[in-house]
């Protein structure tokens, strides 16, 4: 196009991008602009104005229905402003530099050469697009995901408080009918029935399995809000678990089971919590004489291995189906097999055995095959 | 940023944030300022179109890196589903102005720009909104948000809802907004919050 000094356009004398009619002769250039580039138009004609040439200022245009950036250059000369937009920058630094070399008579033989070049097209703007529009809709996931982990975490906090709440408030009444029955069993027993004493005895049993398992989920709740606190001091561990293993051999002995634990000499003091390292053992060795038969026996070790003690629970029992091993220590991932004496279980032991092992910066797994037994093996750093 | 050092820019933002810079104040003294400036100098032929959707997208990337901070606060205000017309590309701009609801108590859902008008009215019912905000940048897409208004105003399940309108279009001309329907617009995020407040007759934070 040629232009005066102020823009208004003289004559169009390229037109291959079909924009003509948005600029008829008297009309001002900036007609082509959309309304948000107007400003960024009357820069490029001072700027044309002041320094007499500018290239390459890119103004969006509406261009077949949609907008686009196209590369806008400019020079002055004698008859007016020379004004040339093309729709790639290769096409517009070659005309630009044709124009720049030759006088107005030749820029019309140029006429059909300018066309061309415009014709050609990278399409840089289309995939700067497409990427504005990908990085859109991640940013956009992004957000959504963020929010619904929020609400996540409330309600599990939500649940855990309620879980809480519900737990304790079962256990003052659990403790009473349980007393009161174990009072029922020793001094009542003498004037009841042979039926009826196996009745009250049934209710003792059913309330301490109740009351396990409230504690147990007690625990739980207490683990999975954050609040399960270690108690760390210096531990004779071999003692630790002898101990452990003289109190199950209480259980252990009506079942016929042996329990073994040869404790090693001279092993250096663990900073531990004896307390829950004691729930760890209790509830590895216990489940070991649960799910073993008569005349088997439950090895206990104890040793190091890289800074950490490394204990392990072997027993020689009904074994676990391995696509149950993987929900083992979840919590209420009870494995099909059953006590061998008919004991239950609340689901809940190993779920709290791992959050503690874990809580001592340890690790914990199992190994398997049915028919022979399992076994156990945690480990935790000694310092 | 426009050294393409989006990592530097990233850590920087993050450090003031961990030393306790509230994220109100990066997305207003930061973000906001930073699109103005490269708006600036993309008017001023400065940087190309290139350079301007880098920054942007390095921005959203920065901005979604604080998102745990604003979600996890208390919600005690309505709900607003903001979104931008098909065929906007600087979703940045409603994106910011919906951060900062939520980060005044209220619930909100941003939508992407390609959402069907059927998408919206579902998401605004299913989310029970009290406000819709749409986003508008230039002028040529204000149609499409007067095609949006009027499914919203015609469906009877989005009865009483006020509808925001902001961007450049509704600046330059003040009656437009009332013009296309919607029950106001405004210039800006703490604008918008308080002219939504009012709208529902609530207090803010």
């Amino acid at each position: 196009m040629l232009c005066d000094p102020e823009g208004t356009v003289l004559e169009v004398m390229s037109d291959g991008l079909g924009l003509a009619h948005h600029v008829p002769v008297g009309s001002p250039v900036s007609n082509l602009a959309d309304p948000a580039c107007e400003e960024k138009m009357r820069h490029f004609l001072e700027e044309a104005r002041t320094t007499k040439s500018v290239f390459n200022w890119e103004i969006t245009v509406l261009l077949d229905g949609r907008l686009k950036p196209l590369h806008f250059s400019a020079w002055l000369t004698k008859p007016g402003l020379l004004i040339v937009a093309a729709d790639s920058r290769n096409g517009l630094a070659e005309l630009t530099q044709e124009l720049v070399r030759i006088n107005n008579e030749q820029t019309n033989a140029l006429r059909a050469t300018a066309k061309e070049l415009a014709a050609q097209t990278s399409r840089d703007d289309t995939v700067y697009e497409d990427f504005m529009r990908v990085n859109n809709d991640l940013a956009n996931l992004q957000r959504e995901m963020v929010r619904k982990n929020a609400a996540l975490t409330k309600l599990n906090e939500e649940k855990n408080r309620l879980l809480g709440m519900a737990a304790h408030d079962l256990r003052n009444p659990l403790g009473i009918i349980q007393v009161y029955s174990e009072f029922l069993e020793t001094e009542a027993a003498p004037s009841l029935s042979e039926e009826h004493r196996e009745f009250i005895t049934t209710i003792k049993d059913t309330c301490g399995f109740l009351l396990r398992m409230v504690s147990d989920l007690l625990d739980v709740t207490a683990i999975e809000s954050g609040t399960l606190r270690l108690e760390r001091t210096p531990c004779d561990l071999p003692a630790l678990i002898a101990h452990n293993v003289a109190l199950n051999r209480v259980l252990a002995g009506p079942k016929q089971i042996a329990i073994e634990f040869d404790p090693p000499k001279d092993f250096p003091e663990a900073c531990l919590d004896p307390e829950k390292i004691g729930q760890v053992l209790n509830n590895l060795i216990g489940n070991a004489v649960k799910f073993s038969h008569p005349g088997t026996s439950v090895r206990v070790t104890l040793g190091q291995e890289d800074g950490s003690a490394r204990i392990a629970v072997e027993d020689q029992g009904q074994g676990i189906p391995a696509a149950d091993l993987n929900k083992l220590f979840k919590p209420f991932g009870t494995a099909s097999v059953r006590g061998t004496a008919g004991e239950k279980s609340t689901g809940l032991g190993l779920a709290i055995v791992r959050r503690i092992v874990e809580g001592h910066e340890g690790k914990i797994s199992v190994t398997s095959t049915v028919g022979k037994g399992s076994q156990f093996v945690f480990s935790v750093p000694i310092k | 940023m426009l050294r393409g050092e989006r990592d530097v820019a990233s850590r920087l933002v993050l450090l003031a944030v961990d030393g306790g810079m509230p994220v109100k104040d990066i997305y207003l003294h930061v973000f906001q300022l930073a699109q103005y400036e490269i708006g600036r100098l993309w008017q001023t032929n400065q940087i190309s179109v290139a350079q301007e959707h880098y920054c942007t997208a390095a921005t959203q990337l920065i901005m979604s890196q604080l998102y745990p901070h604003i979600f996890s606060g208390k919600k005690n205000n309505g709900t607003i589903v903001a979104t931008c017309v098909s065929g906007e590309l600087h979703e940045i701009g409603v994106r910011m102005v919906a951060d900062f609801f939520e980060m005044d108590g209220w619930n909100s859902y941003y939508l992407g720009a390609n959402m069907p008008i059927s998408g919206i009215l579902q998401a605004l019912a299913e989310h029970k909104a009290d406000v819709l905000g749409i986003g508008t940048t230039i002028t040529y897409h204000v149609t499409e948000s007067e095609k949006l208004i009027r499914a919203v105003r015609s469906d009877p399940a989005c009865q009483g809802m006020k509808i925001l309108v902001g961007g450049y279009p509704f600046n330059i001309e003040s009656d437009l907004a009332k013009k296309i329907g919607a029950d106001g617009s405004a210039a800006n995020a703490g604008s918008a919050i308080t002219l939504a407040n009012q709208l529902i007759g609530k207090n803010s934070r």
